[in-house]
C-alpha cells in the first residue's frame, strides 16, 4: 500500500509548522480573516453553518487499520464523536475548533495523512474504483495511476493556481464505479489489442452546468499519461476563463471549443512538449507499483463449504451476502460493502466506535485494508469467504450490517442545509425520509438496484445529476423545495438525469418516490430489468406521470 | 429589523450580538436592531477580528424569528443540525 515517502513527510511537516504560525498570527490579529481564509482553505479548513469543518484526504479511498483508527480517535477527541465520509472519498469533521486544527493535523501526519489538496483551485484528491485490486473485471490497479498522478500534481508549481478546482478519477475495470465521465478528467484504463491503453475523458462535471465528458483519446499508452495530462492542463490553464467563476471549469472550455478542437489543441501541445522530462521512467512506475503489491492471498478453492452452509442456514446472512458481498478475482475471497446507510440513518456518517470496529475487522479479515467508496460506504476489499459469517456477525453488533448496497436506501446525500453554508435546502432528512419509507428490506430487495442521489444545492456534491433518481434542493422564498430528476447514471454509460416538472415540498418526497417505484414495478419486464433499464426502454413519460399523478388529482 | 450574527473565532461556534457589548450563543438573546444601529454594530464587529469571524446581518421581524430566504438556514444555525437533535441548543 502507498506510504508517503520522505519527500511527502517533510512537506507535510513543513506545512503544519507554517499553518501553526498562521493560526497564531490570526488569533493575535496580526493577519485578517481575508488574509487567513485562503491559507486555512489550503489546509482543508472551511467555515460552515455551525463551526469549522476539516476535510481530510483519503487518497483513492484506501486506508490502513491504523489510519482508520486514527480517524476515529480524532472524531472522539476533537469532534462530537463522528465523521462524514463523502462522495470524493474524503472524510469531513463538522465540529472542529480552530485551536485544535494543528493538533489534528499532527495526529494525521503520524499516520501519513493530511488535508492538503482538499480545497482550492488545484488538482484535488484523485479518486478511484473502490474495488481496486480486488475486482474480477479489472485490467490493472487504478491506484498505481492515481498515485502517479498524485505525486506529479501535488504542489506542481504550474498547476497550483488553476482557473478552478480540478478533479481527476481513474478506473481500470469494465464497470465504472468511480464515475469517471463526470470529472474534469476521467481515465478509463482498458485492454486494447492486448495492450493497456487509457480512454481519456475531458470536461465532465456536475454543478450548475453538468456535462458528461467526451472522450478525446481512446488509445493513450500508459507511459505517456503524465505528459498528456500536462498538455490538457496547459491548454486549460491558458484558455480557461478566470474572469467568471461559473465559466472557469474545463467543461465550459471543452464545450465552447468542441471536443474535436480541444483534442486537436491538446495533441499539438503534447507533440511540442518535452515528454521525456515529464513522463515517468519505467523504474519509477515500478517503485510506485510496489507500494500496491497485492497481499499474500492463500491458495483456496473458490467455493467454501462453511460459507455455503451458513448461507443456506441463515436467511438474514444470505440476504446480506446477496447485496453486500461482491466477487473477487482471487478464488476463495470476496469484497464486502459495509453499509453506512442504516434504515433512517445519515448517509456516510460513522461514529468513532464504528470506525474503530471497522479498523479492527479490516486488520483481522482484510489484510489491514479498508476502502472508502464514492457512494459513502466502507469496503473491506479482500475477505476470505470462510470468514464472511463471522465478519457479518461482528458488523451486526456495530450496526454496520444493513443489507442494502446498491438498493433504494443506499442513498448518496450531501450535507445540505444541516451543515453547509452554500445550501438551499436540507438533503439528509430527505434521504432519511425515503429510507424510512422503504424500511422493509425484503421490499427493497424486490425493487432491486436503484440509485438515489441528493444535493442541497446546484453545486451537486450529492451527484443528483447522475442518480437513477436525482433530488435537488431549491429555495423558494425561504421554503425548501425539491426538484426530481430521472434517468441519470454515473457508470460507464454515464448520462445526466432529466429534470421533471415543478418542485415538491419535503414531506411529499417519500410518496413521490414510492409512486415512481410502483410504476416501475408494474412496467418492468421481470425482476432482471433494473429501474434504469426500464427507464431507458420506456422513456420518462410513464414515470413523470406517476410522479405527478397524485398532485394532479389534488389540483383537480 | 435585523440581528447580527457571527462565529466565535477560536471555536467556530455560532454567536449573536446581544446589544450590550456581549456575544451570546442563544438566538433568543440576540438584539433586534434598527437598520442604522445594525449597520453600526456590523462595522464594529468587522473590526473585532480577534474575537469573531464572518459577521453578517439577518433580517427579522421579531426576536428569534429570521425571515425571508434566511429563515430555514438561520433556524438550523441557531439550533444545530436538524438531523442531530441530541446536539440541539436551547
Ligand atoms: C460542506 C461543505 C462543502 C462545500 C462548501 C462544498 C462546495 C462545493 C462547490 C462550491 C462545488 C461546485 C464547484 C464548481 O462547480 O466549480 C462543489 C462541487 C462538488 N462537491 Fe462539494 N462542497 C461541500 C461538501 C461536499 C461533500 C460533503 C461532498 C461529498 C459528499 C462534496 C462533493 C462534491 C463533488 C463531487 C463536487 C463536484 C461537482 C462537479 O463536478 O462540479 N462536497 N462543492
Ligand atoms: S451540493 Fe450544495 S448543499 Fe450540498 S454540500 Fe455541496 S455546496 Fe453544500
Amino acid at each position: 500500500m502507498y506510504r508517503y515517502d520522505e519527500f511527502d513527510a517533510e512537506i507535510v511537516r513543513e506545512r503544519i509548522e507554517e499553518f501553526r504560525a498562521q493560526v497564531e498570527r490570526r488569533l493575535k490579529g496580526e493577519i485578517t480573516e481575508d488574509q487567513f481564509k485562503p491559507l486555512r482553505l489550503m489546509n482543508g479548513l472551511y467555515l460552515q453553518l455551525h463551526a469549522y469543518m476539516l476535510r481530510v484526504a483519503i487518497p483513492y479511498g484506501t486506508l490502513s487499520s491504523r489510519q482508520l483508527a486514527r480517524l476515529a480517535r480524532i472524531a472522539r477527541d476533537f469532534d462530537k464523536g463522528y465523521g462524514h465520509f463523502t462522495t470524493r472519498q474524503n472524510i469531513q469533521y463538522n465540529w472542529v475548533r480552530l485551536v485544535d486544527v494543528v493538533p489534528i493535523l499532527e495526529a494525521l501526519a503520524e499516520v501519513e495523512m493530511h488535508a492538503i489538496q482538499t480545497s482550492g483551485n488545484c488538482i484535488r484528491n484523485v479518486t478511484a474504483d473502490h474495488f481496486a485490486a480486488a475486482a474480477a473485471d479489472e485490467v490493472d490497479d487504478p491506484r498505481v495511476w492515481s498515485e502517479i498522478i498524485r505525486q506529479w500534481s501535488t504542489f506542481h508549481p504550474e498547476f497550483s493556481f488553476l482557473p478552478r478546482k480540478f478533479k481527476i478519477a481513474v478506473t481500470a475495470a469494465e464497470t465504472d464505479r468511480a464515475a469517471v465521465q463526470v470529472h474534469d478528467i476521467g481515465l478509463h484504463l482498458k485492454k486494447r489489442d492486448g495492450k493497456l491503453a487509457f480512454t481519456v475523458y475531458v470536461g465532465g462535471g456536475q454543478g450548475r452546468t453538468p456535462f458528461v465528458a467526451p472522450a478525446i483519446r481512446d488509445d493513450l499508452a500508459p507511459e505517456d499519461l503524465l505528459s498528456y495530462l500536462e498538455a490538457i492542463l496547459r491548454v486549460y490553464n491558458r484558455a480557461g476563463r478566470r474572469d467568471n467563476l461559473y465559466k472557469s471549469r474545463i467543461k465550459i472550455l471543452v464545450s465552447a471549443l468542441g471536443a474535436e478542437e480541444f483534442a486537436r489543441q491538446v495533441e499539438e501541445e503534447w507533440r511540442l512538449s518535452d515528454r521525456a522530462r515529464i513522463d515517468l521512467p519505467a523504474d519509477e512506475e515500478q517503485r510506485i507499483r510496489d507500494y500496491f503489491a497485492p497481499p499474500c492471498f492463500r491458495t483456496l478453492k473458490d467455493a467454501d463449504a462453511g460459507f455455503e452452509a451458513a448461507r443456506a442456514r441463515d436467511a438474514a446472512f444470505a440476504r446480506w451476502v446477496s447485496t453486500n458481498v461482491h466477487s473477487h478475482r482471487t478464488p476463495g475471497y470476496a469484497s464486502v460493502t459495509i453499509s453506512l446507510k442504516p434504515v433512517g440513518g445519515i448517509p456516510g456518517d460513522a461514529t468513532a466506535a464504528q470506525m474503530e470496529a471497522v479498523a479492527a475487522l479490516g486488520k483481522r479479515y482484510s489484510f489491514d485494508e479498508i476502502r472508502v467508496s464514492h457512494e459513502q460506504n466502507l469496503i473491506l476489499p479482500h475477505v476470505e469467504k470462510a470468514d464472511l459469517h463471522d465478519l457479518w456477525q461482528a458488523l451486526k453488533e456495530n450496526g454496520l450490517a444493513t443489507p442494502n448496497a446498491g438498493l433504494i436506501s443506499d442513498i448518496i446525500a450531501c450535507p445540505g442545509l444541516d451543515y453547509c453554508d452554500l445550501a438551499n435546502a436540507r438533503s439528509i432528512p430527505i434521504a432519511q425520509g425515503i429510507s424510512n419509507r422503504f424500511a422493509d428490506l425484503e421490499q427493497q430487495a424486490q425493487i432491486g438496484e436503484l440509485k438515489i442521489k441528493i444535493s442541497g444545492c446546484i453545486n451537486a456534491c450529492g451527484h443528483h445529476h447522475v442518480g437513477h433518481i436525482g433530488i435537488l434542493g431549491v429555495d423558494k422564498h425561504g421554503e425548501e423545495f425539491y426538484q426530481i430528476l430521472l434517468g441519470g447514471r454515473g457508470d460507464e454509460r454515464a448520462k445526466l438525469g432529466k429534470i421533471t416538472g415543478k418542485g415538491l415540498p419535503a414531506e411529499a418526497i417519500p410518496d413521490a418516490i414510492a409512486r415512481i417505484v410502483a410504476r416501475y414495478i408494474a412496467l418492468r419486464t421481470d425482476e432482471s430489468e433494473r429501474f434504469i433499464d426500464a427507464y431507458e426502454r420506456l422513456g420518462p413519460k410513464p414515470f413523470e406521470e406517476a410522479l405527478y399523478a397524485e398532485i394532479k388529482e389534488l389540483a383537480a | 429589523m435585523k440581528m447580527l450574527t457571527a462565529h466565535d473565532l477560536k471555536t467556530g461556534a455560532v454567536v449573536y450580538w446581544s446589544g450590550d457589548g456581549r456575544w451570546t450563543p442563544r438566538i433568543a438573546d440576540a438584539a433586534l436592531l434598527e437598520d442604522a444601529a445594525a449597520a453600526e454594530a456590523l462595522k464594529a464587529a468587522e473590526a473585532a477580528e480577534t474575537v469573531i469571524v464572518h459577521p453578517y446581518l439577518v433580517p427579522m421581524d421579531q426576536p428569534a424569528a429570521p425571515i425571508a430566504r434566511e429563515r430555514v438556514r438561520e433556524l438550523i444555525r441557531a439550533r444545530g443540525p436538524s438531523t442531530h437533535p441530541e446536539f440541539a441548543r436551547p
